[in-house]
């Protein structure tokens, strides 16, 4: 018997189950092929993410912008609940410097003139499928989109869905892992 | 140790490779299967996540895929990396290589619709002049799309349209959403034929379940994953194929695979890529490529997606009563079937849908008032996308890039496919036909436009390594055969003349079995004795 359960240790199989082990060895302790899923949380979930690649006029002016991009709703979490701001911040540093000068030189403009109807006005032209071709008309049109995916599928949009029991924001769905 | 020579070394593991060994391994044929990529573990390769879990919040990583537009955070990791595998274009005309390297290939992610070409397609310049008939008819393969159909377990509803052939289907008697008899009604009375969605149903179908693990339980069939081929190997004494080179994707480690017939099927532009990178004393221009069009006659099918955008007003409000909405189907190719065009040859179709809120960029609103729209249009839209055939074209081509080599040191292709006029005029017509269909079924249009997607990107690649009767004009014979290399098979995309505007997996498919089958026929007499029409 002693034979077998030292065996048992040696291949990483469950002497007892592991629930009784728990119990009579007074630890939780689990083995190898009885592991509890263990709850785990994303780096977002805790911490204040750094931002600096917008200077501190042009983030201001992002945050005035998400603010009036999107707003809270009954269902919906704000664009600054959902630290769309901070995340875009983020974003744009890491995207191609096209990127970046579009939304750097948007931003400037809103920081000049504020962020009021008039300026967003191009916001409120048709959809035509080929882009306005101005510059700052652009910055608008992905920034609108840009504020809206990031606060949609954000930890406080789903929050907020949840407490109005209904499936909102970006949900869920398969990650493949890296494949070696 | 001596290894062993195989029957058949078969490059690839998709549709047309997975297909292949099916019917090779069920024949008796000992087969080898070799795939670029990683095997992959449905069960352990991915997981459930929410999308807020995910660190750049469903956006991926910015410029890491700048050609795969179908790619998402969540299934990022599944696509080739394209600094791994990298590909030229000219600086003004980029195309879009969507590619997947793992076992199964494609079939992990593909749409999943299965139509049958027709004689529209086998018959092509019959019909208008243009191009050339492949070298079977649809009375040829129609024998393998009635066996190719219950394997993938296609579901659908026959028409009896000549332009879309029946097929062996699960009768989908499903009841339509009165959207969706809106729709067709409006077709009708337009002349314009709508039907069922047809594709191959159940959670998963890929080689990976409904082919492989069938070929392997014959005993007859090694898959290895993770070899690289770099060339097919040819015999210098007789000029006939002999097996292939490969190289270990993770260790780089160089080998060769001895094979009696070898069968490819890498993919569209991996197959005319390897068979170019075969060049020998024999085939200075590549394997099997006297005749100089491998690597010509490139086309796909272009796809505007979101043609039109409508909204079914009795479903706006939240107000929709049940079964309005919901559902989707396909409109069947009208033009140039009946009578000409002025503007263009040949045809397209549509995929379309009913349900699912538009999206908010198409609303020119921002904020508050933005965000009550869209809880307004909750569940209110529908929507077409355009799927057009493109013309096939000498000047559509790949070839070698010798400066660009990938991640195991082989030469890279260079790709060039433009859409010409007869595209762009099938465009515009697609669009204001989409319009009108939706005007008639009383749908108010939210946007439409004719822009197609960049060449490449509906991945839909076909030709470069072409079907024909004539061995000067074409790589291989009605049996996918190459006329130079009599035991060598390329079974996939590669292989088509023209492609019409259905959807290609289920036609190579067919094709692949026909060939293996017509493969393991010639095994038992010499392959001198094999000949293809």
């Amino acid at each position: 018997m002693r034979r077998r359960r030292v065996l048992q240790t040696v291949l990483g199989l469950p002497a007892l189950p592991a629930a009784a082990a728990a119990q009579t060895a007074g630890s939780s302790t689990y083995s190898v092929d009885s592991l509890p899923k263990l709850r785990i949380d994303a780096p977002d979930a805790i911490g204040e993410g750094h931002t600096g690649f917008f200077s501190a006029a042009q983030f201001k002016a992002l945050a005035a912008l998400c603010e009036s991009m999107a707003p809270a709703t009954a269902a919906s979490a704000s664009a600054l609940d959902a630290e769309t701001p901070e995340f875009l911040d983020f974003l744009i540093s890491q995207s191609p410097e096209e990127t970046q000068s579009l939304y750097r030189a948007g931003l400037d403009r809103i920081a000049r003139e504020g962020c009021t109807p008039a300026v967003l006005a191009p916001l409120t032209e048709a959809w035509t499928y080929s882009g306005p071709a101005d510059d700052f008309a652009r910055f608008l049109r992905q920034a609108k989109q840009d504020i809206l995916q990031a606060t949609f599928n954000s930890r406080a949009q789903a929050e907020a869905s949840a407490k109005v029991r209904r499936r909102g924001g970006g949900g869920v769905g398969y990650y493949w892992r890296s494949l070696d | 140790m001596t290894k062993t020579t195989y029957d058949v070394v078969i490059i690839g593991s998709g549709a047309g490779g997975g297909m292949a060994a099916h019917a090779l391994t069920r024949l008796g044929a000992k087969c080898a299967m070799l795939d670029a990529g990683p095997m992959v573990d449905l069960e352990h390769d991915r997981s459930l996540v929410a999308v807020h879990d995910l660190p750049y919040r469903g956006f991926g990583k910015p410029g890491r895929f700048p050609h795969v537009t179908q790619a998402s955070e969540f299934d990022a990791n599944m696509w080739a990396d394209e600094k791994q595998n990298p590909y030229t274009y000219p600086k003004d005309d980029p195309y879009y290589w969507v590619r997947i390297r793992a076992v199964g290939g494609k079939t992990l992610r593909w749409g999943r619709a299965s139509w049958r070409l027709s004689d529209f397609e086998f018959r092509a310049k019959d019909h208008d002049g243009f191009g050339d008939n492949w070298p079977i008819r649809l009375a040829d393969l129609a024998p393998y799309y009635d066996r190719v159909e219950p394997l993938f377990r296609v579901s659908g509803r026959n028409e009896g349209l000549p332009q879309l052939p029946d097929g062996k289907l699960l009768a989908d008697e499903s009841r339509d959403s009165a959207s969706i008899e809106r729709f067709a009604a409006s077709c009708r009375k337009l002349g314009i034929a709508t039907t069922k969605p047809r594709r191959a149903t159940g959670t998963l179908a890929s080689s990976v379940n409904l082919l492989l693990p069938e070929a392997i339980g014959t005993g007859n069939l090694t898959l290895v994953p993770n070899a690289v081929v770099r060339e097919i190997s040819v015999d210098p004494a007789t000029g006939l194929a002999s097996g292939a080179h490969y190289v270990d994707r993770r260790s780089k480690r160089e080998y060769h695979v001895k094979g009696r017939y070898v069968v490819l099927s890498a993919s569209t532009l991996e197959s005319t890529r390897i068979l170019l990178n075969s060049a020998s004393r024999q085939h200075p221009n590549g394997l099997g490529n006297s005749s100089g069009v491998l690597g010509h006659y490139l086309f796909d099918q272009f796809y505007m997606k979101r043609v039109v955008t409508a909204i079914v007003p009795e479903a706006k409000g939240g107000r929709a009563p049940r079964n309005l909405m919901g559902g989707g189907g396909y409109v069947v190719r009208f033009r140039n079937v009946d009578k000409r065009e002025k503007d263009f040859i040949r045809g397209y179709t549509y995929d379309f849908g009913s349900g699912g809120t538009p999206p908010p960029e198409l609303l020119p609103l921002y904020g508050e008032p933005l965000l009550r729209e869209m809880e307004n249009l909750r569940g209110a839209a529908f929507s077409m996308t355009t799927m057009g055939e493109v013309l096939p074209r000498f000047e559509n081509h790949v070839r070698i890039n010798k400066d660009v080599l990938d991640e195991w040191g082989i030469p890279a292709l260079h790709i060039e496919q433009k859409y010409g006029d007869n595209e762009k005029a099938m465009a515009r017509d697609a669009r204001r036909m989409a319009e009108e269909m939706c005007r008639g079924a009383g749908f108010e249009i939210l946007a439409s436009h004719d822009r197609m997607v960049p060449p490449g990107e509906s991945i839909h690649e076909l030709g470069t390594c072409r079907m024909g009767s004539d061995a000067k004009r074409s790589v291989l014979n009605g049996f996918n055969q190459s006329h130079d290399v009599r035991n060598l098979y390329v079974v996939d995309g590669s292989s088509f003349v023209s492609g019409g505007a259905q959807n290609p997996t289920l036609t190579l498919l067919a094709l692949s079995l026909r060939a293996a089958e017509h493969l393991a026929a010639g095994r038992k007499g010499t392959i001198a004795g094999v000949s293809g029409k």
